[in-house]
């Protein structure tokens, strides 16, 4: 009797079970085709105008394909492509199973092309005294008429698995690969028998793919913990571009019978080099993140990563110790205050460079140009700011934020004075939204650098006189000429046009005066100006004013309509050194 | 890097007397106004339609130098210190139409036909190292979506 | 002594009512509510938003979350015992109104992909916007955003809408890059992809610039907006500004630029023949100085002069 209850009972709930899941029956299950074509005409030049066009006057056939398949158990599959031409094609899948598996596919494939440099500006001779003088500058363009173009395709993979059954413990997944084939222009310069431009083609044929790996658990209802490592390859297989180097010869309507003197001032000349060789890399990082609530009230995210990166051709490695943390918390009802961190430290190998000989078999100095290529790369960058916003009442809210960001280049010798970067900043906003119909904003920012961004070479060469010259090694003033090439470490006044104070204000106002208009308005400006460099007026004025009508006269009719103003000016310096020789 | 002591066996003597400087200007203006328009006529056409005018000039201003001194051009007789003319080596100027409309109509419940154009036209009124870069294309699509 | 299950006793009348109780639960599909009130109830007023629910991106989980199974239309709306009693507005938590001095968007008690980490820290939530603003909870299947983008995200950021079509530009109204390959809508600072500085997001897709060489230039290692404006520029390849300008605002020219040209036609020891006039040589040097200096992002290959050290980023 009692095995006959137990066996009812267990039939009953498979029944109810089985009755109470039931089939699953699909709410979207649709296919969709489309077949068509398209016909392009062109007019003159359109490497400018439909530079992500194919280029090509024809009529081609265009095709799609989409798939949706959805129940409501969390199933999902869509798919869905587009082929516009044999280097337009566009592709997605999505593919979820509840919360335990979510995996995306993009696929894309576009076309960029690119004008050819004519290089005509590129042709002079020197006059000296009516006649034609030694200097001479010329190009060549070996391929007129060339129609460079770069095929681009990309896929990108991700995977989110749940290892655990409540799905709090997930694996995760990414693969990116990007190919880049075509041809491009590639110019070169020979320098010293007369400065010749040479451009030809070159073809492209670069790949790049990167793995990702890791996983996110929910340790609790509230925090999140996620770990990941990457690695990422780029190679590029272009035929190098051999470039014959002509024999360096000296002018010689200067110095007749001089020009074994040339080739030993040179690295190479008289002979055929590979130009545009890119370096094959490899980056391999990790990174650990925090994320979650304390309480209704405070919220945190917080991550720290480490990433090197490879030139493998040149054995030389760029490392970067990373990480931020973010904090929300409401101090009141009506107070919220959002504090955010980030520092950076990068190191980058400083490699020897081994020059040959100066003047090597030459009679007189043969001063030694090796050097230590010291990184600008090399870096400590820490940036914090905390941001309160407050509401002032049902219809305002203030925002106000300050911070600063100390970025040291202190490993790098040969840079700015002190090799900081201190930059202390500030910003203002208000709103006001007293009805749906309208919303305004005023926002003000500051931010003053003391040594902003500067190239480490000054731009302005002072006055030496020929013979006199100060020997900055050991403080003696000793007699001599000053040779062409010590030019550069005399150079001052580092010029940029790097702010060191930098202002923005923006205006912003939306107008809703029926369900059926909306207008709205704003101006963007920034002013910045560098008072560092006394030498020159540094500065930058940005405007950008817009205006945008929406307008729905009835349900089925919808106009837009607008205008940008994008204006920018700049000032900046120009130099050239009053020196020949 | 260590600097020698000896004179240049090719005896020439550089000369190097100071940096020409100046202030540059330089300015970009875009102006862009565009009008879209969508028109659900009845329930199987509609029509799409949208236009822009992109009005770009990037140029540098007249740069003026200070003038040198008689020392500079006596010292330095074959070179030439004025920069007026250069503003006009790189200025950039394009105009850039771009024009697409088209419409749909529902033939049946599953079947939509689609006609569209568009057109794109670029006049460039300063030519810098590409030459004439003005042109224009023109695409005419159509095309039939099933669903099943 | 009669049996403990006969028919009349107790244990038989208890299994058996357990066992009609379990094929009913089967058969009608409950109790799986948790909530106050249910669907039906809701529809009675929202029919069309709740016979409308099932074909939503929401609906597509109903079963798979059991938030969603459990609670319904409350998962999201909480409670609607008042809201019946009372039929406002007010008495029931609608997720449009949510701002950011309530409580935590309850969006995210679900929604807790790395991508929306930083939504407590975002522009957009500081903005006072909130998910309803771009997402449509109750639109049919199809990505649930009420505009595609970029349409949705230039009905705000309507200067990008300008930028984009700038000479250069990105091909974003070519539908090649979307807004979402560099941004992040839901995250903090720029709303950037990648969060440790805009130099890494933009070596992404342009991994051949990021080295390192062995000869640098300085720019490049520092941020690539000191050049280059990603959204859209006049001048060619997204730069700020046109060469030469941008190039001597940093470095000085070459001295050569100030070499008078000859006027005429005139051929090199070579044969090469050389048209040229007196501003030749400043039209040579001060039109686009990467015709020469072809490897401005930095290089491995030295340039030509041994006094410079190869530094020229000319091959």
């Amino acid at each position: 009797m009692r095995r006959y209850v137990c066996a009812v009972v267990a039939v009953g709930l498979l029944l109810g079970i089985t009755a109470s899941t039931g089939q699953a029956e699909p709410l979207f299950n649709q296919w969709t085709l489309s077949a068509g074509g398209h016909y392009t005409g062109l007019n003159d030049y359109t490497r400018k105008v439909g530079e992500y066009n194919l280029g090509l006057e024809e009529g081609m056939g265009e095709f799609g394909l989409a798939y949706l398949l959805a129940t409501d158990r969390g199933l999902l599959v869509d798919i869905d492509g587009n082929f516009y031409d044999r280097r337009n094609i566009l592709g997605h899948a999505k593919y979820r199973r509840g919360t335990t598996m979510a995996i995306d596919v993009d696929f894309r494939s576009m076309t960029f092309r690119e004008g050819q440099d004519l290089l005509t500006n590129i042709e002079a001779r020197e006059e000296i005294n009516g006649n034609p003088g030694g200097k001479m500058m010329g190009h060549e363009v070996l391929d007129p008429g060339a129609d460079y173009n770069t095929h681009r395709r990309e896929v990108l993979t991700r995977i989110k698995h749940a290892i655990t059954r409540s799905g709090d413990i997930r694996f995760l997944a990414q693969h990116r690969s990007l190919w880049r084939e075509g041809t491009t222009q590639m110019t070169s310069t020979s320098h010293c028998i007369t400065c010749h431009v040479e451009s030809e083609t070159c073809t492209r044929d670069e790949q790049s793919h990167q793995i990702e790996g890791g996983f996110e658990a929910d340790v609790s209802e509230m925090m999140t913990v996620g770990a990941e490592v990457g690695y990422r390859r780029y190679e590029s297989k272009s035929n190098a571009i051999n470039r014959e180097y002509d024999i360096a010869g000296f002018p010689p309507a200067a110095n007749p019978g001089r020009d074994v003197e040339f080739p030993s001032r040179l690295l190479f000349s008289d002979t055929v080099l590979p130009v545009f060789v890119l370096p094959e890399t490899e980056k391999l990082s990790g990174k650990v993140n925090v994320r979650g609530r304390f309480s209704q009230a405070t919220s945190l995210s917080a991550s720290l990563g480490y990433n090197t990166t490879e030139n493998i051709n040149q054995d030389l490695t760029a490392s970067s110790w990373f990480g931020h943390a973010n904090l929300a918390t409401r101090l009141s009802r009506k107070t919220r205050l959002i504090a955010r961190f980030t520092g950076r430290r990068v190191e980058n190998d400083d490699p020897f460079i081994d020059i040959r000989t100066f003047r090597e078999g030459r009679p007189g100095p043969q001063p030694s140009f090796d050097f230590t290529r010291y990184s600008t790369l090399d870096r400590r960058d820490g940036r914090g700011e905390v941001e309160v916003i407050h509401r002032l009442s049902r219809e305002a809210t203030i925002d106000v934020t300050g911070g600063v960001r100390v970025l040291d280049w202190s490993s790098f010798p040969d840079t700015l004075e002190g090799g900081t970067a201190t930059t202390v900043f500030g910003e203002g906003k208000l709103r006001y939204r007293p009805s749906r119909r309208f919303t305004g904003s005023i926002r003000y920012r500051a931010a003053a650098t003391d040594e902003p961004f500067t190239t480490s070479r000054g731009i302005l060469e002072p006055r030496l006189k020929e013979t006199l010259v100060r020997n900055f090694e050991d403080g003696e003033t000793v007699h001599r000429f000053l040779y062409y090439y010590e030019r550069e470490q005399f150079r001052t006044v580092g010029a940029t046009t790097e702010p060191t104070l930098a202002q923005e204000v923006e205006l912003s106002a939306s107008i809703r005066p029926s369900p059926r208009l909306n207008l709205t308005l704003s101006l963007l400006a920034e002013f910045d100006v560098n008072n560092d460099i006394d030498t020159f007026d540094v500065e930058r004025t940005s405007l950008r004013p817009h205006l945008n009508v929406n307008f729905l006269p009835t349900e089925r009719v919808a106009f837009s309509g607008g205008w940008t103003l994008n204006q920018m000016t700049s000032q900046g310096p120009i130099a050239v050194a009053l020196f020949d020789g | 890097m260590s600097i020698g002591s000896t004179p240049d066996t090719l005896q020439i003597q550089p000369k190097h007397l100071g940096t020409l400087f100046a202030d540059e200007e330089f300015s970009t203006t875009s102006h862009f106004v565009y009008l879209t328009g969508n028109v659900v006529a009845t329930n199987r056409l509609s029509f799409f339609a949208s236009t822009s005018l992109t009005f770009s000039n990037a140029e540098l201003e007249r740069v003026q130098m200070p003038t040198v001194s008689s020392d500079v051009t006596s010292t330095l007789p074959h070179q030439n210190f004025t920069f007026e003319e250069m503003n006009t080596y790189s200025d950039l100027d394009y105009q850039i139409l771009r024009f697409n409309g088209g419409f749909d109509y529902r033939l049946s419940p599953n079947i939509v036909l689609t006609i569209a154009g568009e057109f794109a036209d670029l006049t460039a009124d300063e030519e810098w190292v590409y030459g004439d870069e003005s042109g224009s294309l023109f695409i005419l699509r159509s095309g039939v979506s099933i669903d099943f | 002594m009669e049996s403990s299950y006969g028919r009349g006793s107790p244990r038989y009348r208890r299994c058996l009512a357990l066992l009609v109780a379990v094929v009913t639960i089967g058969l009608i599909g409950g109790p799986a509510r948790a909530g106050d009130v249910d669907n039906e109830t809701c529809a009675a007023c929202h029919e069309e938003i709740v016979a409308a629910f099932a074909k939503t991106a929401h609906g597509i989980y109903y079963q798979a979350r059991p938030a969603l199974r459990d609670y319904g239309c409350e998962a999201c709306h909480g409670s609607g015992t008042r809201h019946i009693e009372e039929g406002t507005v007010e008495s029931i938590i609608n997720p449009a109104n949510s701002r950011q001095f309530d409580d935590p968007i309850l969006c995210l008690d679900c929604h807790r992909d790395a991508q929306f980490q930083d939504w407590e820290f975002s522009s957009h939530h500081t903005e006072d916007m909130n998910c309803t603003d771009c997402h449509d909870a109750h639109a049919e299947y199809g990505g649930a955003l009420k505009q595609p983008v970029p349409d949705l995200c230039y009905s705000c950021h309507a200067e990008v809408l300008a930028a984009t079509r700038m000479p250069s530009h990105h091909p974003i109204a070519e539908g090649k890059v979307s807004c979402n390959d560099c941004h992040n809508p839901h995250g903090a600072e720029a709303m950037l992809t990648r969060d440790i500085d805009n130099r890494e997001l933009c070596l992404s897709c342009h991994p051949q610039y990021e080295g390192p060489f062995v000869y640098e230039h300085a720019p490049v290692n520092e941020d690539c907006m000191i050049c280059h404006q990603p959204h859209g520029s006049v001048a060619d390849n997204l730069l700020i500004y046109q060469e030469p300008t941008l190039c001597l605002n940093c470095h000085d020219m070459h001295f050569h630029a100030t070499v008078v040209g000859f006027e005429g036609v005139s051929q090199d020891r070579l044969g090469r023949d050389y048209e040229s006039e007196e501003d030749s040589w400043k039209r040579g040097m001060l039109t686009k100085c990467s015709q020469c200096h072809s490897a401005v992002h930095g290089t491995d290959n030295p340039s030509q002069a041994t006094s410079s050290g190869g530094n020229g980023l000319t091959r």
